[in-house]
This record gives structure tokens, sequence and C-alpha cells, in this order.
């Protein structure tokens, strides 16, 4: 890109603040960040190319490869895919057993985001709650699928075994934990006065900007922008969920959006469980051939697999639209654009949760 | 001078054009501007940074609903907004000068000695 200023603040691509790597090229004027430019590369695994010409058995796997943090989603994104492609039924049990998984991962991601965000800006108490508060969560997902991330527990027409009584119970008790001390660690944060001197009115992302450039999930509805695939699945509407935004579009408006939709995906995971009937988890079906655009709510937005098989299961083509690739782009590009600090750097790109494995694939 | 971190993208940013669905974009774009898709993949990579060109399928989606008129005919939006190829001024000054009377080809062809 062309350089308009002699002075370039590198951060990263090891950077004690990032849990991935990749590195900023900050153009500065003094203290203020005139523009910046991103450097990726650091983790591409080529999963889309790996995907062509392989069977959807070996794919699903696969797909869960693209993120450690977000694993679960991918895999019901893909299998999504490949139920819509060949209308595979799915039981209701396991729709409802689909949706507490799913809105189990929101909360370990949106606690891990929120984590995140309160170590950069080096309040590592509050930091070290929300981490501690995550494993309870991770717990609740272990025992639910047997393993921490990588599951593969959903799969085409269910999902892969149903969850015994005593699970259930345990993942009641888990979210009477998470939303016991997760009210205090809100107030901690919405009250703190150094978490708000770094917080707002820092990154603010406005709703023009967030529109031209497609950003999607938390860091949308930080903005004003009314955004969540969720919206187009009635099941989801059926257990009590509601869109939540927030209109200042600032570092601390993503965190508390986040904290708000913490408490939300504990509301339907109850209704979830409340529903919960006997029956089947998983019926048979075949996958045929046909090109499908499939678009879930993963916990940082929009997450679209854009898939074609043939008449054998293999993998034709395939396009992994990630919430990621907006969200870097934006926070990276439009937020930290004019920033008053070169200490707000990491503090705004951390505040847009962005996962580099994801974008990178 | 030689700088010990600075590394040649040029083959990374052309990896991620040949993306399935950044690939459509290219070839979307290319067909806009009337040039060949390798010609475009040059202006991308010398252009825009490797977060841009990952993005680059919704924003210039989001350009397609922004263009209208002159400014779609020239793709404005998808140069200035969506990829920072020409700033905001230079995109009304191209937009004026059809308004003046001059021929969209020949506006054309003075926003492609810019983006060169």
């Amino acid at each position: 890109m062309k350089k308009v200023v002699d002075v370039s603040l590198p951060v990263g691509p090891v950077h004690p603040c990032f849990k991935e790597p990749l590195r900023i090229k900050c153009e500065t004027a003094g203290e203020r960040i005139l523009r910046t430019e991103v450097e990726l590369g650091y983790v591409k695994k080529g999963i889309e190319k790996i995907m062509v010409g392989r069977p959807w058995q070996e794919t699903m796997f696969l797909a869960e490869r693209v993120c450690g943090i977000c694993s679960v989603v991918h895999n019901t994104a893909i299998v999504g895919a490949l139920e819509e492609i060949s209308g595979i039924k799915v039981p209701r049990r396991a729709q409802l057993l689909r949706i507490i998984l799913n809105e189990l991962d929101r909360m370990q991601s949106h606690l891990l985001a929120n984590y995140s965000y309160c170590y950069t800006i080096e309040h590592e108490t509050l930091a070290m709650y929300l981490l501690n508060l995550r494993e309870t969560v991770m717990d609740a997902i272990e025992k639910m699928t047997g393993t921490r991330i990588m599951s593969a527990y959903v799969v085409p027409g269910g999902v892969r075994e149903d969850v015994p009584d005593a699970v259930i119970s345990d993942i009641l008790s888990a979210l009477d934990k998470v939303e016991t001390e997760l009210k205090r660690y809100v107030k901690i944060f919405e009250t703190g006065k150094l978490i708000g001197l770094r917080s707002k009115g820092i990154g603010i992302l406005s709703v023009e900007d967030a529109k031209a450039s497609g950003v999607v999930g938390p860091t949308a509805r930080a903005s004003g922008m009314e955004c969540d695939a969720r919206a187009n699945e009635p099941l989801y509407v059926e257990l009590g969920w509601h869109m939540i935004t927030r209109l200042e579009g600032d570092n601390f408006a993503r965190i508390m959006l986040r904290f708000d939709e913490l408490f939300q995906s504990s509301t339907i995971v109850r209704n979830a469980i409340g529903k919960l009937e006997a029956g089947p988890v998983r019926l048979g079906g075949k996958v045929t051939a046909g090109h499908v655009k499939h678009t879930i709510e993963a916990p940082r937005g929009d997450l679209t697999y854009d898939i074609a098989v043939d008449e054998n299961g293999e993998v034709i083509s395939v396009a992994i639209q990630t919430p990621s690739i907006m969200n870097v782009e934006v926070a990276s590009h439009i937020m930290m654009k004019d920033l008053a600090s070169a200490a707000d750097v990491t503090s705004v790109f951390i505040s847009a949760d962005p996962c580099i494995a994801c974008a990178e694939r | 001078m030689e700088l010990v971190y600075e590394r040649d993208l040029r083959s990374m940013k052309l990896l991620i054009l040949k993306g399935t669905s950044q690939d459509e974009a290219v070839l979307s774009l290319a067909g806009r501007l009337g040039i060949s898709r390798q010609h475009m993949r040059k202006i991308l990579i010398n252009g825009c940074d490797m977060m841009t060109l990952e993005n680059i399928v919704p924003r210039l989606l989001a350009a397609d609903k922004a263009a209208e008129g002159i400014s779609d005919v020239l793709s404005i939006p998808h140069l200035t907004t969506a990829l920072g190829l020409l700033s905001d001024e230079e995109g009304k000054a191209f937009i004026s000068r059809v308004e003046a009377g001059e021929s969209v080809d020949s506006v054309k062809k003075a926003i492609m000695e810019v983006l060169a």
C-alpha cells in the first residue's frame, strides 16, 4: 500500500495481547494513528482447497479445524449445508440439543473475548475471573460431547449421541454458576472508572461504516445494526431469542453487548432444556448432489458455507465466509483510523473479537 | 536500506485472490472496469492490504447496493469506499467530469491511468 508517513509502528505478529499471530503496521503522526495495514499469512491453512475432491464425511471434520474456539459452529454450519442440499430432516430433540451446544459454545467464546479485552486493557483480575468462568462452560460442553473442542457432535440427520439426564442437570448447575458470578463481573466492568477511560468513546464504528464494510455479529450490533442469522430460525425465536443492539459503537458497547448476549444464551439453553422431550436424536439420509449457500450465526457473526457436492457426496467447490474476515478488516481499517493514542491499537482490535484462524481458514 | 521484517506479500495476496468467492468478486469487478482478471489482480495486489482482499466480497456487495447512476457506471463506490483504491475526492472529480459532458469511456480510461 502507499505510505503516507515515514514512521511505521509494527504491532505483532507475536504480541502478548494477541491470541493468534498477525501483524498490524500502523502509520503514525506522533501518538495518532493515521492508517493501518494488516499482514496475514502466519496461520494460513488452505482448508477450502483441501476440502475440494474429498467426501463430505471428511469435510465435516476438516470444517471443525478451521477454528479451535468456535469449532462447534463450523461443524453445525457444514452439516446444515449438507442437510439443506439433500433435504435431510432433523428430529426435534436433536435440533434442541444442537441449540444447547451452540449457545454454550457462544457463551465460552464471548467469555474468552471479554477476557482478552480485559487483559488487554490491563484489568487482569477481571480477565482471570472471566477466564475461570469460561472453564465452567467448557466443562459443560465436555460433559455433553465428550471433549472440549472439535467434538464432531453435530452429524447429518441429528447429533452423534443423546445426552443423559445427569448431564442436563450438570449443564443447569453450570448455568446457575455463570449467571450468579457474571452479574458481579458485569458490574465491575460497567462501573470501573479506569475501564471506562480505556473503553468509552474509543474505537468508534458508525452505523454507516458498519454497513459499507459488511461487518457482522456483536461488532455490528454494538453499532446499532440489526443483523443476526438467528432471526431466520423460528426455533430460536420460540426459545426466547431477541435482537440485542447498542448504539454507541465503541469498545465499551461491544464488550457490554457480549455480556448481555451471555445472559440471553443462558436463557435460551434453559428454555431448550425445558422443551426437551423423549425421542430420536438421529435420522437417516443420503447426501445428494447440489449447491447451497448456508448461513448461521456464529459467536462472532454470520458464518456462510457456500458448498457444492456431486452425486457421490464429494465436494466440488467450497467457500467459507467467516465473520472474522469482515470484523478484523473493519477493526484494523475503520475503528483504528485516527485513533488518538497508539496505546489503544490493541484494545480496539481485541474489542472486535478477532479470530485469525477463522480469517485465514 | 534493507528492512529485516518487511516481507514480499504478493504471492500470499495472490493466494487470497484465488479463493473461490474472492475470484468471483475479482472477475465481476474486472468486468465492470473492462479489464482482464490478471490486470485486476495486479491492481488489487498493489493497492490493497491482505485483510481488504479477504473481505473483498462483502465490501463489493455493499458497494453494489450504494452505486447508482454515473457512480455505478464508473464503479466509483467500488473503488473508493469499498477498496480505497481512489480517494473520495478523486471519485467525485471523475463523476463531475462525466456530468460536465466528457464521455464515460474517456473517464474510465483516466480512472485506469490513476489505478495503474
